[in-house]
């Protein structure tokens, strides 16, 4: 971000040179796009998996007891089948068979096989189990044939359970007829055996609709199709792998205790299918729906949730990226903001109105740029003081605020003029160097007074200095005798350099020149290099004093030496012929005061 | 054996063929032929005599439609047992996809010129004829209907024409001239046997309806019959009304197979009914026409008769219909 930092971050970051500084190796956006759609999706798709086990649970153990209920309506319709058969037989067996009945037997009889079309053939037998009466649609009638027939099956069935199913058989190896016998409420009245064509059920049995496709069949106990929707299963007779089916199927169902169990049906399909008993015939009969249909419910609701939590987690994922959008656009704002002021561009301002914590901290960051701004600009005028105001006067100066104490005005001022004996021929003479270390040492030892005393340097060439003191902060005391102070510690500091020049063989001195007076004062120059300083007769006089002054001397004109008088011990000079000035009244500040 | 073997094989590739099949009913033209022995071609149609007229509106309720994705050739012999194998070639000519054929002859002729051709009869007993292996599983191009009830029903058509005339003593069983038709069925005989009543037969010769007719009728009024048994053969049924004008001038009481007869002013008929059997066989060129191999479809038995009787004739033949019968019919002409 910050372009000063740019090359150390790259210099350390050159072990992983994938590493770009720029790119940002987990995106804001992909963490909280991430996190946001986890956030939706994952309990959808849990709510999704659960509805869909406990959907499928559910419609299973629906279905089972839809086809249940299919095949115990089947198993109805096939006992109402029987059961009228059965009922209209009761007919036969109510009259007992005395003596000149037999026409009216005949009439039940035959009015029976009227109301019972399955019926092909009627047998009364009377009390004593001998056959009266015979009544056939497709052979001879047999009136008093009195065969006993007290121990055929039929009959001595129905006398001890009124009625009396018997197995299924195949007329011609083809239709499945059946027996049944029904005895009348008395001994007396007798017994009525019945062959029935069971054919006659695959009315019953079309009728029944198991779902769209599905069917109901019957099945006898020998694992015999007694009825199927297809009649030529039925009318074809036994073959081993239906049987061997049938009889799989009737074993499955008796393990699983009323439940569907999942087969094949004739053409091969897999199937559910579900049993009802038929107890008096001993039958079962089956609801069987193909499982592709039966399950096309189950299969629409799973396709259901798997829809919805496509479209729940396309709109999470519109949502997250929305959301994570928001959040990341305006760091990613911000961060091009600050990097802009960053690089100094203070003026730039980052303009996010999300209504949150973002837009708060945009705002906190444009303040903060507004802030460098100022603080730069105070900062660079600072600089631009510092370099003729000593950091403290520089400082009121910038505090002020204005430029005003800068501005053109008549001051009082202390002038010092200051520079070295000697100093032209010792730098023609020694190394470049030596002359700058010389003038190193020299301008550390007065900088360090300068600072001290607060003057106002107002230029420096060579060796030479001048300085200003009551402009452009006015001291608070006594101005000259601030100068003459900071002249002999001055003095004192470069005569102990002195010293150690002259160790190292140059011959130099160090004279002060200090003049009080009126001068204008204020900054000149242009722009981009301004100066302060003072003009006027007292700065002249000022520099004509440091011209002729000696070695460790220090000459004050008439004004400062008054302005100082009784404080400092002062030696009077007397008047010097200065260029310039004329005869002038001069005094030197005593060493020995100078050393105080 | 090896008949069966091979005719599994075809039922294989029709179960391969099945679901082309099905889907080509709607946009595909089924051909379909007709043959009958007695009835002219005229009533075998959708507004025809009863039987097709069930049959039509089965295959109608099963989505065929003449003219429309089904094509019929019919062909009659009009009583004419000689004609049957000439109809059975010019049938097969037109290289139908299944053929309706009624009676044991036409069928028998049919599957004498081809084995492959899927055959739906209306038959009296097709094991017995050798048409079939068995009705569960005929094994063969033939399928369809057995009407025989067994070989007792005919006894039965006896025991209810006494029943009617119970003074009868003399009957006579009118044959035709066909060399198919044997002679009386032996339920027939055991039941005259039975009711001791004296039976005779009566066989038409020479050129029908006359002379041979008139003639035939000539002899039985020699016999001095006091009633009429009419056999089972294709002719009969052709030269009905001929026939039951004839009975009705000779004022003999007559039992017919069909109830044709009886709606012509016959006096009864008892037989399985042939709308429904008709119907069934409508079921039954659907499902071959779908794919079925007919080798595999069973025969199927009659369960529904109708016993028919005309009051009318038998009010003209001074009879008293008894209770028996009335309790019995399943249409009453008045």
């Amino acid at each position: 971000m910050n372009p000063r930092d740019a090359p150390v971050v790259a210099a350390s970051a050159q072990a992983a040179p994938a590493a770009d500084p720029t790119r940002v190796r987990r995106p804001l956006f992909r963490k909280y796009f991430i996190a946001l759609f986890v956030a939706v999706v994952v309990p959808l798709l849990i709510n999704g998996a659960s509805e869909a086990w406990f959907g499928y649970r559910d419609d299973r153990a629906l279905l089972d007891q839809r086809l249940r209920v299919e095949a115990a309506a089947a198993a109805s319709k096939i006992q109402g089948f029987l059961d009228g058969i059965r009922d209209q037989m009761q007919w036969a067996v109510q009259l007992p068979w005395s003596e000149g009945e037999t026409e009216r037997h005949r009439f039940d009889a035959l009015r029976v096989l009227r109301q019972v079309p399955a019926i092909v053939d009627l047998t009364l037998v009377d009390g004593a189990g001998k056959e009266r009466l015979k009544i056939s649609r497709v052979g001879r009638d047999i009136v008093g044939g009195g065969t006993d027939l007290s121990t055929d099956p039929a009959v001595a069935g129905a006398r001890r359970g009124r009625v009396w199913y018997g197995p299924v058989t195949l007329n011609r190896g083809s239709e499945p007829y059946m027996t049944i016998a029904v005895a009348g409420n008395r001994a007396a009245v007798g017994v009525a055996v019945a062959q029935i064509n069971l054919k006659l059920i695959w009315d019953v049995i079309t009728a029944i609709r198991v779902g769209q496709t599905g069917a109901a069949f019957v099945v006898d106990r020998n694992a015999r199709l007694v009825a199927h929707p297809n009649i030529s299963l039925v009318l074809q007779g036994a073959d081993e792998t239906t049987t061997a089916r049938l009889k799989e199927l009737q074993a499955a169902t008796a393990v699983a205790g009323g439940n569907a169990v999942t087969t094949r049906d004739a053409e091969g399909r897999t199937v559910l299918a579900a049993m009802a008993p038929i107890a008096g015939a001993d039958w079962m009969v089956f609801a069987e729906q193909p499982v592709a249909e039966a399950y096309a419910p189950i299969r629409a609701a799973l396709w259901r949730t798997a829809i919805l939590v496509l479209a729940g987690a396309l709109f999470a994922a519109i949502l997250a990226f929305y959301l994570a959008r928001r959040m990341s656009g305006p760091i990613r704002q911000l961060e091009r903001g600050v990097e802009r002021i960053g690089a100094g561009q203070f003026a730039h301002r980052i303009a996010i109105s999300t209504g949150d914590e973002l837009e708060r901290l945009a705002a906190r960051v444009n303040q903060m740029a507004g802030e460098l701004a100022l603080s730069q600009e105070r900062s660079e005028r600072i600089a631009r003081l510092k370099r003729f105001l000593s950091p403290q006067v520089a400082e009121i100066v910038e505090r002020a605020g204005t430029d005003d104490l800068l501005g053109a005005q008549k001051v009082d001022v202390v002038v010092v003029f200051c520079d070295l004996r000697g100093f032209t021929a010792f730098s023609a003479r020694a190394e470049p160097e030596e002359v700058m270390r010389v003038l190193g040492e020299y301008y550390e030892a007065l900088g360090a007074i300068i600072l001290r005393h607060e003057a106002t340097l107002t230029h420096f060439a060579g060796d030479g200095m001048m300085l200003l003191l009551n402009a452009p902060v006015p001291c608070p005391d006594n101005p000259a005798l601030r100068g003459v102070r900071m002249a002999a510690d001055m003095q004192a500091a470069v005569q102990a350099l002195i010293v150690g020049w002259r160790a190292r063989g140059h011959t130099l001195g160090f004279g002060i020149g200090l003049a009080k007076g009126i001068a204008t004062v204020g900054r000149i120059g242009y722009e981009g290099r301004h100066d302060y300083t003072a003009i006027g007769r007292v700065a002249n006089l000022a520099s004509r004093l440091c011209d002729d002054a000696e070695d460790n001397q220090i000459l004050l004109d008439a004004n400062a030496a008054a302005a100082v008088g009784g404080t400092v011990a002062l030696t009077p000079l007397g008047t010097r012929d200065l260029k310039g000035f004329g005869e002038s009244a001069v005094s030197a500040v005593s060493s020995k005061a100078a050393a105080e | 054996m090896r008949r069966r073997a091979f005719n599994f094989a075809l039922g294989g590739a029709a179960l391969v063929s099945l679901s082309p099949a099905r889907a080509q009913i709607a946009s595909k033209t089924s051909r379909l032929a007709i043959v009958h022995p007695s009835h002219p071609v005229a009533g075998m149609t959708e507004t025809g005599i009863a039987q097709y007229r069930a049959f039509f509106r089965e295959l109608r309720r099963l989505g065929y439609a003449e003219g429309r994705n089904l094509s019929v050739d019919r062909w009659s012999a009009e009583g004419q047992a000689g004609r049957y194998l000439e109809l059975a070639r010019a049938a097969l000519a037109k290289k139908p996809d299944v053929i309706l054929a009624g009676g044991t002859g036409p069928v028998a002729a049919l599957q004498a010129s081809s084995q492959t051709t899927p055959i739906v009869g209306i038959m009296s007993d097709p094991v017995a004829a050798g048409l079939a292996f068995s009705l569960a599983r005929p094994g063969g191009n033939v399928t369809g209907v057995a009407v025989d009830a067994g070989e007792a029903f005919h006894g039965k058509r006896l025991e209810l024409l006494l029943d009617m005339v119970p003074t009868a003593h003399r009957v006579v069983y009118l044959l035709s001239a066909d060399r198919s038709d044997l002679g009386v069925p032996v339920s027939v005989l055991d039941f005259a046997k039975h009711r001791r009543v004296a039976l005779y037969t009566v066989r038409i010769e020479g050129v029908v309806p006359e002379p041979a007719y008139p003639r035939a009728f000539a002899a039985i009024a020699e016999e001095r019959a006091d009633a009429l048994f009419v056999g089972t053969a294709p002719v009969h049924l052709t030269h009905r009304a001929t026939i039951v004008a004839l009975a009705a001038a000779a004022r003999l009481p007559a039992s017919y197979q069909w109830r044709d007869f009886v709606e012509l002013g016959g006096l009864m008929s008892y037989a399985p009914s042939l709308p429904d059997l008709y119907g069934r066989c409508a079921g039954y060129v659907d499902r071959i026409l779908k794919g079925a191999n007919p080798a595999e479809l069973p025969i199927l038995q009659p369960e529904k008769f109708e016993l028919a009787v005309n009051l009318k004739t038998a009010k003209a033949l001074g009879l008293t219909v008894p209770e028996s019968i009335l309790a019995r019919a399943d249409e009453v002409i008045e």
